[in-house]
């Protein structure tokens, strides 16, 4: 299967580190160095309207995606009629008045993968942690290594926590007991997706909802849909992608099988991806 | 599941059952799961039932669930399991769990066979369904009768099942009464090897696969049904004890069993252990008129269970 191209435009100014999680999402991409048309590209993606600049390489069909960051950039988009704006800056896009797409300041939710509570103290069983286990980051304090915290997030019976720790917490599926602040900030309610508590109450209510697996279980689940919905860096990216024309239906059995498995989320290493490509592939010969 | 589509038959309805091959291993259960989601269904409606099949995608999907892969879930501590405690396992029971979160949420509506199935649903997957309780196979045909010498079970004789528990039960039991066990399976061998045991010897009549016209006769003519499984998802044998006005003799960690089973009311609840199993035998051999009691409100208990209402349940919300 050949997946189609996204001719990246770019400049030697640093561009926005976030870009590359985007492009990740899009498909395979490559860097354009050079000034003349070039039939493997489908589609275009300038980093800015300087790169955007190397238009004169465009000749063609091409679909174009273009970043825009800043007032001052976004003063010089007059002359890119029919491009695609895209941007972190919510009021800066809307401003536009351009077809735009919104890159949130969200979470890549695929590298969260969601554990229930009961593989969660199973996981706990086998390396030998605590049989209940409340992991509660201090966001005023020194915050741990990522790692460390992913594999609290992980493994946690459940999680006291405030602030953007939340949103990561509820990618792995954890139980969480948080604030009303930022309960309302990521747009969680008490008792469907999170435990509102007071601030000094926020461990003592975690601690409860480790105790209450049923209620943890529908929690971390439904915490994770939220994510899914509101916060995962996705959902636009599959936005852009089908403007763009980059995303078509599968036509053939391998294509069809990785559709199946995209939709249940299920990791880019996952064993059972390697099996059933090798015997798709193998059926296709 | 061939009364389920008989009862969407005989409502008017076509309707086809739909079947492909599983195995139980690991690996090969999650790509039958993938490849229900393969399988294109051109039918108005869909009911799933059962792990793997409700990974089946359509539009109008309703699931009726009877199970999923429990060697994943609440066996996933038995000795048969194979998601066991290496960083594999445990990574393919935490994405089997997603998976079956992500196309049960699919469903129009979600329906478990039992208070059992949908707690467990609850407590794994943090999904929240709605019990639909259905009849038992031959609940038309049985009946009540005599009470006879024999407590009966039918059932397969597999681990789960623990049929050893009855015959140790009856061991134990001093008033005369046999056991009778109609059913086969692997624990077949030891079953006969328990049962020629001295203090089991002469109780035990291990029947094996017995017609239906015989099932329904032994229900009948028993004094009491004694059942011994461990957290049971549903339990026709119970149901069908009920309705053929029998007690039920049971343990307390039983499962589903005890969603019909009140202790002293409809029948008596044990620790499980073969003295106790044995006394409560014995209870009813000596007191008769407790027994009919108990089978008459475990008659009642079932009253209205009819298919109708779970046709209608399922196909409408």
């Amino acid at each position: 299967m050949t997946l189609p191209t996204l001719g990246l435009l770019t400049t030697p100014d640093p561009a926005p580190a976030r870009i590359g999680s985007l492009l990740r999402r899009l498909t395979t991409w490559c860097v354009v160095r050079y000034s003349a048309p070039d039939e493997r590209v489908a589609a275009w993606f300038a980093t800015s309207p300087r790169a955007l600049g190397l238009e004169r390489v465009l000749g063609g069909d091409a679909p174009v995606a273009l970043w825009v960051a800043g007032e001052e950039q976004a003063r010089r988009l007059e002359k890119t009629a029919g491009v695609i704006v895209v941007g972190e800056d919510a009021a800066l896009l809307g401003r536009l008045g351009t077809p735009a797409v919104l890159w949130p300041d969200g979470i890549d939710a695929e590298r969260c993968r969601p554990v229930t509570p009961f593989v969660r103290a199973r996981w706990r069983r086998r390396w030998g942690l605590p049989e209940r286990l409340v992991w509660a980051p201090d966001d005023r304090a020194e915050p741990p290594a990522a790692e460390v915290n992913r594999t609290a997030f992980a493994l946690a019976s459940a999680v006291a926590a405030t602030g953007p720790n939340v949103v990561e917490a509820l990618a792995w599926g954890a139980p969480v007991a948080t604030d009303r602040a930022t309960a309302g900030a990521v747009g969680a309610t008490d008792g469907r997706e999170v435990v509102v508590a007071e601030p000094v109450a926020l461990v003592r209510a975690a601690a409860r909802l480790a105790d209450d697996h049923r209620l943890a279980a529908r929690l971390g689940r439904a915490g994770r849909r939220l994510v899914e919905r509101r916060h995962d860096i996705a959902r636009p990216a599959g936005v852009l992608a089908s403007r763009l024309g980059l995303r078509t239906e599968p036509d053939d059995p391998v294509g069809r099988v990785a559709a199946c498995l995209d939709e249940l989320w299920t990791p880019a290493n996952a064993d059972i991806r390697l099996r059933t490509e090798g015997h798709a592939l193998a059926q296709a010969r | 599941m061939d009364n389920l589509v008989g009862a969407l038959r005989s409502a008017g309805h076509r309707a086809d059952l739909v079947r492909l091959p599983v195995a139980w291993d690991r690996h090969r259960a999650l790509d039958a799961a993938l490849a229900w989601r393969m399988v294109p269904i051109d039918a108005d409606l869909v009911i799933a039932t059962n792990f793997p099949s409700y990974f089946v995608r359509h539009r109008h999907k309703v699931v009726w669930l009877f199970h999923q892969h429990r060697s994943a879930y609440d066996a996933a501590e038995m000795p048969w399991s194979d998601f066991v405690h290496d960083d594999a396992a445990l990574e393919d029971q935490r994405m089997l769990a997603d998976w079956d979160a992500r196309v049960l949420e699919e469903a129009e509506r979600l329906y478990t066979t039992s208070g059992v199935v949908a707690d467990r649903l609850l407590r794994f997957n943090g999904l929240q369904a709605t019990p639909l309780y259905h009849p038992p196979p031959l609940y038309e045909q049985l009946h009540p009768g005599p009470l006879g010498d024999y407590v009966f079970c039918a059932t397969r004789l597999e681990h789960n099942k623990r049929p050893d528990l009855m015959v140790e039960g009856i061991a134990q039991s001093r008033s005369g009464v046999r056991l009778v066990v109609a059913g086969s399976g692997t624990l077949e061998g030891e079953l006969q090897a328990l049962a020629r045991k001295p203090s089991a010897a002469d109780k035990v009549d291990l029947a094996g696969f017995l017609p239906d016209d015989e099932l329904v006769r032994r229900y009948g003519d028993a004094l009491a049904v004694i059942y011994t499984p461990f957290d049971e998802d549903y339990g026709y044998v119970t149901l069908q004890a009920f309705f053929a006005a029998k007690p039920v003799i049971t343990t307390k960690d039983a499962g589903g069993v005890l969603e019909w089973v009140e202790d002293g009311v409809t029948g008596l609840v044990t620790d499980g252990t073969p003295a106790a199993l044995g006394e409560a035998i014995d209870r009813l051999a000596a007191d008769r008129d407790l027994a009919k009691r108990m089978g008459e409100a475990g008659r009642e208990r079932v009253r209205g269970l009819e298919w109708d209402s779970v046709v209608d349940r399922l196909l409408h919300a």
